[in-house]
C-alpha cells in the first residue's frame, strides 16, 4: 500500500509538470516517436554483415544414453507397430481428447486410401507410421483441397487425423466425419513434417536431456539440467533435418539472453547437434537446422584451421581443403617424417556409353569452396582389427553430395591407414551411386613422400628379376601383365641410405572387398618454385579421358631427370562400378529397415600400401 | 514570457534535428510514410515488354524454349524445342560463358546471361565470374556485355560473381546481383542497377549477398525483391521513378517459415498474372558459396499471391521444381 501511495504521488507530480509549459514538448516528442515507430515497424534491421556463426557442435551417434526409459518404451512400441495390420502406431485413448477422437482415429485407420503408403510399394514391407494428431477441424483446415469434402461437416462432427510416415518423410491428413463415419477428404504432404503428439514432444526433450553434449554444454556455463532445471526454461522450436529427411525438432534451453538449441532426430532417436543463439532480437526468424549445423561445424573446425592428430607412434596435421579433400601433412612415424602431404585432387567419373560425358568432382569444404561433394562432419579415427588383434588405426573422411544416394549424386571417402609396424596406406573409396552402371571412377591422389633430411629420393620398379631405377619422369599402368616382387611390391622408393618404402598396389589383397586398382602411377620432380599440385588445385585433368591423361602428366612435360631430386608420387586407380544385384560395386541402394530408410552401400576401395624398407629385406 | 519563447525555439530546433536525423539516413527517399506507386507505373508485373529474340524464328522449332538447366550437356544456354522434335540448338559463341546461372530478356529481344560455376572451375575460372554476357537478339552472337567491379580478388574460396538478374520494363533497367569478394566473415555483395542502353551502372545497393532478384510494382511503390545468399529470407527495397534504390531493405518472408518450406535460399523470383491475380514464383537451391552441381529430386518452387488489400504476398503452395 505504501508503494502505491508513493507511485500515486509521482503520477500527480508528473501531471502537474505536463499541464504547464512542458506540455508542448511532450506533444512534439510523442509526435516524433509515433512517426518514427510507424515507419520502422515493418523494417527489420539485420547486422550489416551476416557472418557464419561458429557455436555449433555435432553429436549424431555420440554420447546418447540409449537406455533411458521413455526411449526404450517408445522403441518397443514402434517395433510392435511394425507387426500390426495396418502397421501404424496409434495414439492412446489417454492422449486423445474425447471418444469421438478415438473413433475418428479408428475410422481413418480402416480407410484404404488413408493407409495407401503404410507399406512399401514394391516389397509390401511394413513402414513406420504414427498418428500424430487427432483433433476437431478448424477453419484453417479449409482449403481448395478439402473444401468439397468438409462441406458435409456439421458443427464439431469432423476430425482431422494426421499420420506421419517416417520412411517417406510424408504427412497424410485425413478428415473424418463422425456422423457419417466416413473419411471425407485426404491430403498427402511429401517431405513435410507434422505437428508432434505429446509422446514425441516429451521424447524430444528426454533425448536432449540425456545427451552428453547438452549436459556438458550447459555445465560449461554453470547450468545444471537436473533435477528441476529451475535455472533453465525449456521450449520446443521447429527445426528440420534436410539431409537425412528425418523428423526433427529442437528443444531449446533458455538461459539469460541465450538459448541452446538441441536438434533432435526423432526418426533415429538421437541428438544431431547443438548451437547457441541470441535471444531478444526482433526481425527475421532464427532457425537452427541439421544442414546449417553440419556446414558451420565442419567449416569452422576443419576448414578454417589446421589440427594436429597423434595416436601411438603416428602423428600428423590435417585440414579439409577447398577442393582437394582432406589433406594430411607432416606425417611422422616415431618422430621421423615419412610423408610431407597426401590428398585427393579430383574424382574423375566417366561413362562408357556416352563418350566425353562425366564429371570432375572436387571434394572439400561445405562452405566457401570449389567442392561439389562436401564433408558433413570431420574425420573419424577407427581401429584396424586383423584376426582379433588391433594392428593400427584408420583416419577416415566422408564426403557426400546432399541428395546422395539418389541417381547422379556421389559419395566418396578418403581413408588413411596407419599400422603399428610402420606400414601405412593412402586409400579412397567410392560409395556410388552415380549416373549409371557403366561408370569408371578415377581418383587423382597426390602423395609427397619424404625420406631423410636431404630430400633426395630414387624410385625403382620391379621388372620380374630385380629393381630397375626410373631415370625420367614417367607413368606406369598396372595391368594383368605387371610384374610384382615375391611380396607383391611394384615400386621401391628410397634414398642413398637405403631408407624408404616398398609400394604395394592394391590387387584386391587388402581384405576390403576391392577388386584391384589398375592404377596409373606417376613419379614427378617436386619443384620448390613452381606449384605442381602442392597447393589447393581448383581442378586437374579432364573427367573423361580413359588413358594416362588424368592430369599429373602435365607436370612431366617435358620429362625431367629423376636423379638427385625430391619426388612426388601420383596414383590414379581405375574402378569400374556395377549395379547388378548380387554383384554391386561402387554402389548404393535404399532399403527398408525397422520401417525406415537405410542406405545399403557397396564401397569400392583403392590405394597402395607403403612398407618400410629394412636393410635385410628380400622384397 | 521569455522562457516560453526560449523553449519554443528549442522545440523547433529539436523537431528540425529529429527530422534531419531520421530522414538523413534515407537520402534518396521522399516522404516514406505515404508511399504509393508513381502514376507513371502500372500495378503488377514489369516484364511484359520482353521480346522473343528474332533469331529464334530462324530455328524452325515448334515450341522453342530457353534452357538454362545444363543437364546432360557441357554447359551454357540452349534453345530447346519442347515440342515433338526435342531438338536443341546452341550458337558456337555461347560456350564462352561456361556454365551459366540466370538469364533475362529485354525489350529488344536481347538475352543477358550470367556465368555460374557448376561442376568445376575449368570452364568458369573465378577471374571471369563477375561478368554479364549479352546474346544479340538478331544475330544470336554472344559477347561480353559488362564486367562488374571486384571488391576482392576472386579465389577458389568464393568462385562466384554475378548471381541473378532481372530486367524492369518500366525503367529499362537491368538489375544484377553479385557476391564477388564475399567471404565467411564479410558480406561484400552488391546489387547493381544497369542502364542497358548506356551500358552503365546507374545505382547500387552495397553490402548485400543476394542470389535471386525480381521487380514488381506494388500498391506502395516499385519494389526489388531479393533472396539472401546465406538465409532462406526474401527482402525488398523500394525503387524510385528512375529505378534507383530508394529505401532500406525490408524483410518480407522466409522459406523456412512456410508449410513445406526449407532452409534453402531463393535462386529465382518470377512474376506471373493468372486469372487476374498476381503470382510470385520462387525457386530454391542449396547454396553455400560452393559449386552447385547436383541432381536434387527434393528441390521445390513456391507460389505466392499478391494480396492487394494488405500489400503482402500470401503463400499458396509448394511443388517439385
Amino acid at each position: 500500500m505504501a508503494i502505491q501511495v508513493a507511485n500515486s504521488a509521482i503520477k500527480n507530480r508528473n501531471k502537474l509538470l505536463v499541464s504547464s509549459w512542458f506540455k508542448p514538448i511532450a506533444v512534439v516528442l510523442l509526435f516524433v516517436a509515433l512517426f518514427s515507430c510507424s515507419e520502422s515497424k515493418d523494417e527489420t534491421a539485420l547486422p550489416s554483415n551476416e557472418i557464419i556463426e561458429y557455436t555449433g557442435k555435432l553429436s549424431r551417434g555420440k554420447g546418447l544414453d540409449s537406455d533411458f526409459r521413455s526411449l526404450k518404451k517408445y522403441r518397443n512400441e514402434v517395433r510392435n507397430s511394425l507387426t500390426l495390420n495396418p502397421p501404424v502406431l496409434k495414439m492412446s485413448e489417454q492422449e486423445l481428447a474425447d471418444s469421438n477422437a478415438v473413433e475418428a482415429q479408428d475410422i481413418a485407420l480402416a480407410n484404404s486410401q488413408f493407409l495407401r503408403f503404410v507399406r512399401h510399394s514394391n516389397t509390401a514391407q511394413a513402414l513406420r507410421n504414427e498418428i500424430m494428431t487427432v483433433r476437431k477441424v478448424l477453419a484453417a483446415d479449409l482449403n481448395s483441397n478439402t473444401k468439397a469434402g468438409l462441406a458435409s461437416c456439421q458443427k464439431n462432427s469432423c476430425y482431422r487425423v494426421e499420420m506421419y510416415n517416417f520412411f517417406y518423410n510424408m504427412s497424410v491428413v485425413g478428415f473424418v466425419d463422425i456422423n457419417s463415419k466416413k473419411v471425407v477428404a485426404i491430403n498427402n504432404y511429401s517431405d513435410a513434417q507434422p505437428d508432434l503428439n505429446q509422446q514425441q514432444l516429451q521424447l524430444a526433450i528426454d533425448i536432449a536431456k540425456n545427451s552428453e553434449l547438452v549436459k556438458k554444454e550447459l555445465e560449461s556455463r554453470g547450468l545444471s539440467i537436473e533435477p528441476t532445471m529451475s535455472q533453465i526454461k525449456t521450449s520446443l522450436k521447429n527445426s528440420r533435418c534436410e539431409r537425412s529427411h528425418h523428423l526433427c525438432v529442437a528443444p531449446t534451453f533458455v538461459s539469460g539472453k541465450q538459448a541452446l538449441w538441441a536438434i533432435v532426430d526423432l526418426t533415429d532417436g538421437d541428438l544431431v547437434g547443438i548451437r547457441w543463439t541470441e535471444l531478444g532480437e526482433s526481425g527475421p526468424p532464427i532457425e537452427v537446422t541439421e544442414r546449417q549445423l553440419e556446414n558451420e561445424f565442419v567449416f569452422s573446425q576443419f576448414c578454417e584451421q589446421t589440427r594436429h592428430f597423434s595416436q601411438g607412434d603416428w602423428q600428423f596435421d590435417y585440414q579439409i581443403t577447398s577442393s582437394d579433400g582432406l589433406e594430411i601433412t607432416d606425417v611422422k612415424y616415431n618422430n621421423t617424417l615419412v610423408m610431407k602431404s597426401a590428398k585427393l585432387l579430383d574424382w574423375h567419373v566417366s561413362y562408357s556409353s556416352r563418350e566425353g560425358f562425366g564429371y570432375s568432382d572436387a571434394i572439400g569444404c561445405p562452405l566457401f569452396s570449389s567442392a561439389v561433394v562436401i564433408a558433413y562432419d570431420g574425420p573419424q579415427s577407427q581401429k584396424i582389427i586383423e584376426q582379433g588383434e588391433e594392428k593400427g588405426f584408420a583416419f577416415v573422411q566422408d564426403f557426400r553430395q546432399p541428395p546422395w544416394p539418389t541417381p547422379c549424386n556421389y559419395r566418396y571417402e578418403q581413408r588413411f591407414e596407419f599400422y603399428h609396424d610402420g606400414r601405412f596406406r593412402v586409400a579412397a573409396a567410392d560409395y556410388g551411386r552415380g549416373c549409371g552402371t557403366d561408370g569408371t571412377y578415377r581418383p587423382v591422389i597426390r602423395i609427397d613422400l619424404e625420406i631423410g633430411d636431404k630430400q633426395v629420393e630414387t624410385v625403382a620398379q620391379w621388372d620380374g628379376q630385380k629393381w630397375q631405377n626410373w631415370q625420367k619422369e614417367q607413368w606406369h599402368l598396372q595391368s594383368d601383365t605387371t610384374q610384382y616382387s615375391t611380396k607383391g611390391y611394384l615400386f621401391k622408393f628410397f634414398n642413398k641410405q637405403q631408407q624408404g618404402y616398398y609400394i604395394e598396389p592394391n590387387r584386391g589383397q587388402f581384405g576390403d572387398g576391392s577388386k584391384g586398382d589398375f592404377a596409373y602411377t606417376y613419379f614427378t620432380v617436386k619443384h620448390a618454385e613452381i606449384d605442381e599440385g602442392a597447393n589447393d588445385m581448383m581442378t586437374l585433368g579432364f573427367c573423361c579421358n580413359t588413358d594416362y591423361q588424368q592430369g599429373p602428366e602435365q607436370f612431366m612435360q617435358p620429362s625431367e631427370d629423376l636423379q638427385e631430386q625430391n619426388l612426388v608420387m601420383w596414383y590414379v586407380p581405375q574402378i569400374k562400378n556395377n549395379g547388378t544385384p548380387g554383384e554391386e560395386y561402387c554402389w548404393a541402394d535404399t532399403r527398408v529397415e525397422n520401417g525406415i530408410k537405410k542406405i545399403k552401400v557397396w564401397p569400392c576401395y583403392a590405394g597402395p600400401m607403403f612398407h618400410p624398407l629394412a636393410v635385410d629385406d628380400e622384397a | 514570457m521569455k522562457p516560453k519563447i526560449l523553449i519554443l525555439t528549442s522545440l523547433t530546433l529539436l523537431l528540425a534535428f529529429a527530422t534531419w536525423f531520421y530522414y538523413g539516413k534515407i537520402p534518396t527517399e521522399q516522404k516514406p510514410k505515404k508511399r504509393q506507386l508513381p502514376a507513371s507505373f502500372k500495378l503488377g508485373n514489369v516484364n511484359q515488354c520482353r521480346k522473343i529474340p528474332e533469331f529464334v524464328a530462324d530455328l524452325s522449332m515448334q515450341q522453342p524454349a530457353i534452357d538454362s538447366k545444363q543437364q546432360g550437356h557441357s554447359g551454357g544456354l540452349l534453345i530447346r524445342d519442347i515440342g515433338q522434335s526435342g531438338r536443341v540448338w546452341q550458337h558456337p559463341s555461347w560456350t564462352q560463358s561456361g556454365y551459366i546461372g540466370g538469364f533475362d530478356r529485354d525489350h529488344l529481344g536481347n538475352i543477358y546471361v550470367l556465368p555460374l560455376p557448376y561442376v568445376s572451375l575449368s570452364k568458369n575460372p573465378p577471374a571471369k565470374q563477375n561478368r554479364i554476357y549479352k546474346i544479340d537478339g538478331k544475330t544470336a552472337q554472344m559477347s561480353l556485355f559488362m564486367e562488374l567491379p571486384y571488391q576482392t580478388t576472386p579465389s577458389e574460396k568464393n568462385p562466384f560473381g554475378t548471381m541473378a538478374l532481372f530486367f524492369d520494363c518500366d525503367t529499362r533497367s537491368l538489375y544484377v546481383s553479385s557476391v564477388a569478394g564475399s567471404s565467411a566473415t564479410k558480406q561484400q555483395g552488391v546489387i547493381y542497377q544497369i542502364d542497358v542502353k548506356q551500358k552503365k551502372i546507374v545505382s547500387k545497393y552495397p553490402n548485400i549477398d543476394a542470389v535471386g532478384l525480381g521487380v514488381f510494382n506494388t500498391l506502395k511503390g516499385k519494389k526489388l525483391y531479393f533472396g539472401l545468399a546465406r538465409k532462406p529470407h526474401i527482402y525488398s527495397v523500394y525503387l524510385d521513378e528512375q529505378g534507383r534504390f530508394a529505401s532500406k531493405k525490408y524483410y518480407e518472408f522466409s522459406l523456412s517459415q512456410i508449410q513445406g518450406g526449407d532452409s534453402t535460399v531463393v535462386k529465382k523470383i518470377q512474376f506471373k498474372k493468372a486469372a487476374q491475380k498476381f503470382i510470385m514464383l520462387v525457386k530454391e537451391m542449396e547454396f553455400g558459396f560452393r559449386l552447385l552441381a547436383e541432381t536434387n529430386p527434393y528441390r521445390k518452387k513456391y507460389s505466392f499471391q499478391y494480396q492487394l488489400s494488405q500489400d503482402q504476398w500470401q503463400f499458396l503452395y509448394s511443388s517439385q521444381d
